[in-house]
């Protein structure tokens, strides 16, 4: 599946990038919001990986300029509280995981388990 | 004719010689005519008509006759009836002038002394008569004298009876005194019975004060007794009010109003005089009134002044501060309790010290501004206001000084301060940890997935799960320290051994310890309770710490040791250092939160502030020993898991 990774660490965004291409997923990449808009605007993404609190954009913010779409979106964040599952789904996202994350392997498969609808 | 002549003969008289009886008539009478002399031998008429003629109209004129006879008998009758002073026998030519004249001038002097004897005795007549019309004025005097002092005696009596009664009056201090030297004083009028006070001061109750029995009473009054403007007798309102008051029927009543601007005053007094003993009573009244409303005034005014100092005393002492008059050599002129009463001067009263505080408002130039200062006085902090009492307008020699405790409430700053401080570390650790969050999150990912990829052979697999461990540790930190900066409950208790965290946390200190000598020195039985990331934690500072004081060579020793107290057994872990040591001053402050010697950039100056937070929060003590040039030992006592 193409999967579209939004985060302003770039670490954060290579862990995620190698442990789904060694699923087999088409990754594309992100470091910010407008780069995401454009991104997601010109492909087919099946799944987003949405960090929160970005510099200019936030994730929320992002949701709402797309729109209408398609793709399985996980948000995900350091700050707990204020961003939780509801929270999540009111803004337009299927599910919220928290930083940091204990294992990303549980991350990466919950995520595709929105596509794949297990 | 008469002829008038003088003669050497007869020097200082006037002769006139008269030959007829109607001249002699003519000059006899005249007053002036002192002298007749009759010559018988030239002056022929009859004796008996001439001589009696001349006694008849001048008897004062002495008469002396001149005839030549040798008949005495015949003169003899004539001298005698006629009362003729002289008879000269005036054959003797010659002398008969000269002889007349001495006759004439002493009968005349005779004469003369007769009258004066006559004037004398007039004289003496007059002086009796004076004499007793003075003695009469005299007797007339000293009866009025008499009267007079009779008159002075009594008004003296008076005036002393007036004067016991201020006397008396002078010496009294209650109301109730007024009214029995007010009964004693109407004894003398018998038909008086003890008199009644109705007193009203100004802002108080009214009350009626009088006898009953031998007892004074006094009597909160139900209503108001009437007006009373002038003296009056048997005015029915005022029986009625008695009669009401006192609760038993009253005879004729004497009303008389104390006038005085301080209060309501009547005098109710029950008699059964007449007329004329009332106006003696009135008299009496009349000298007494005013000194008994004085008098009444004065213990009135007495009473409230002693009221209202009592409550000013009150007030100061009951004023929760030290607060005291000062002069400018620190005499407490009147201070309250606070100010021990043997000791005078301000400093050695009020904290026992033996010189001027410092700062003292009262020892710079005087003035008339009020001066503010801190001082320092027995372990207390103060704050002094001192304010100046003017006199005339001259800087003071007095002042009032309030003594404002501040002991408690710079504490309680000094412990806002120090809540601020930590609630900034507490921000500051909360960013840092989300900011940490963020990066720790894909290396721990990164690793992860490494550790998925990587070959079981070699040494890199294993080093990545190492990787990932400290990684994972990390996140532990960052959210123990976002749990303690939210000052929630730690996250995890284990059953831990400080020798086994001791030795798991050298390994990753080796980069700094491996410069230096060290001597590890670990009992076996060393378990706490407690977090183990935390405890991590505060070793790993501390041996930083200690290696990073130390430059380029010195000695790290580590020590655990256990002990008893108070029935509680305790671990004492130490981290010695041979390093440059920490400085009286400094050391106080070594464990503020962003207290640092280190160069910006180098240190946080977090780490031993966390770390006493750390320790503190399990119940432990973090402490610390040091001597400047060779070195400190911190130490962190934990209380022991076996007890």
């Amino acid at each position: 599946m193409n999967v579209l990774v939004v985060d302003d660490e770039s670490i954060v965004r290579l862990a995620l990038k190698r442990a789904l291409v060694n699923l087999g997923d088409t990754v594309f990449e992100a470091a910010n919001g407008e780069e995401a808009i454009e991104i997601w605007g010109a492909s087919s993404i099946d799944l987003v990986f949405l960090d929160v609190l970005m510099p200019r954009l936030t994730g929320p913010q992002v949701l709402e300029e797309i729109g209408e779409h398609s793709a399985k979106v996980v948000l995900i964040s350091a700050y707990t509280g204020e961003y939780n599952m509801q929270r999540a789904k009111n803004l337009g996202a299927n599910l919220f995981i928290a930083k940091p994350f204990a294992d990303i392997f549980e991350v990466v498969n919950q995520g595709r388990g929105l596509v794949i609808g297990k | 004719m008469p002829s008038v002549f003088e003669t050497p003969e007869f020097q200082n008289y006037i002769v006139v010689a008269v030959t007829t009886i109607d001249e002699l008539k003519n000059f006899v009478v005249n007053d002036l005519c002192q002298v007749v002399i009759v010559d018988f031998n030239t002056f022929k008429c009859d004796e008996n008509e001439a001589l009696g003629l001349c006694k008849t109209l001048n008897p004062k004129a002495t008469r002396i006759v001149s005839k030549e006879t040798k008949d005495a008998a015949d003169i003899a009758d004539a001298v005698n009836k006629y009362k003729v002073f002289k008879y000269i026998n005036s054959t003797d030519d010659k002398n008969i002038g000269k002889y007349i004249y001495e006759v004439s001038d002493q009968f005349f002097n005779f004469k003369g002394q007769q009258i004066q004897l006559a004037d004398v005795k007039k004289q003496n007549l007059l002086l009796e008569e004076m004499t007793m019309s003075l003695e009469k004025t005299i007797d007339d005097r000293t009866h009025d004298l008499e009267k007079a002092k009779k008159a002075v005696e009594e008004h003296v009596q008076t005036i002393r009876g007036i004067n016991k009664f201020l006397l008396d009056l002078s010496s009294l201090v209650s109301v109730e005194e007024i009214l029995l030297v007010l009964k004693n004083e109407f004894k003398k009028f018998h038909k008086i019975l003890p008199p009644i006070l109705a007193i009203q001061a100004t802002n108080d109750t009214p009350k009626l004060i009088y006898f009953n029995g031998g007892n004074i009473h006094t009597h909160i009054i139900s209503k108001l007794w009437p007006d009373v403007i002038d003296i009056r007798k048997n005015n029915i309102l005022d029986q009625e009010f008695l009669a009401n008051e006192l609760g038993r029927p009253l005879g004729p009543v004497l009303s008389v109003p104390l006038n005085s601007e301080h209060g309501n005053y009547v005098l109710f007094i029950e008699s059964t005089l007449n007329e004329d003993e009332m106006q003696s009573l009135f008299a009496f009244l009349g000298d007494r009134l005013k000194a008994v409303t004085m008098t009444l005034e004065r213990i009135v005014l007495d009473q409230e002044i002693r009221s209202a100092s009592y409550m000013w005393e009150a007030t100061f002492d009951g004023i929760e501060a030290p607060i005291a008059i000062i002069d400018k050599s620190f005499q407490v002129l009147r201070g309250n309790r606070y100010f021990s009463a043997d000791k005078k001067i301000c400093y050695r009263s009020l904290g026992g010290e033996n010189k001027v505080c410092k700062g003292c408002p009262v020892n710079e130039p005087s003035s008339l501004a009020v001066k503010s200062a801190k001082i320092s006085l027995n372990q207390r902090t103060y704050f002094v206001h001192s304010y100046p009492i003017s006199e005339a307008g001259d800087a003071s020699e007095h002042f009032v000084n309030h003594y404002v405790d501040t002991t408690r409430s710079e504490k309680l700053a000094g412990q806002i301060i120090q809540n601020e401080k930590m609630s900034a570390v507490g921000h500051l650790a909360d960013h840092i940890a989300h900011e940490l969050n963020n990066p720790l999150t894909g290396i721990r990912s990164l690793s992860q997935v490494l550790i998925g990829e990587v070959s079981e052979e070699g040494t890199l697999k294993s080093d990545l799960i190492e990787v990932e461990k400290a990684s994972m540790r990390c996140q532990r930190i960052i959210n123990n320290l976002l749990d303690f900066s939210k000052g929630s409950e730690p996250s995890s208790h284990q059953s831990i051994s400080i020798s086994e965290v001791i030795n798991k946390t050298l390994p990753f200190l080796k980069a700094v310890t491996g410069y230096f000598e060290q001597e590890i020195d670990l009992i076996d039985d060393d378990t706490v309770f407690m977090d183990s990331q935390l405890l991590q934690q505060v070793v790993f500072n501390l041996i930083n710490n200690a290696c990073q004081s130390m430059g380029e060579k010195g000695k790290l020793v580590i020590q655990t040791k256990k002990y008893s107290r108070d029935s509680d057994v305790w671990i004492e872990l130490s981290v010695k250092d041979t390093g440059s040591g920490i400085s009286g001053d400094n050391l106080k402050k070594v464990f503020a939160p962003f207290y640092t010697t280190k160069k910006e950039g180098e240190g946080t100056g977090l780490g031993l502030s966390v770390c006493k937070s750390i320790i503190e929060k399990y119940g432990g003590i973090i402490d610390v020993k040091s001597r400047l040039g060779v070195g400190s030992t911190f130490y962190v006592h934990l209380k022991s898991e076996e007890q």
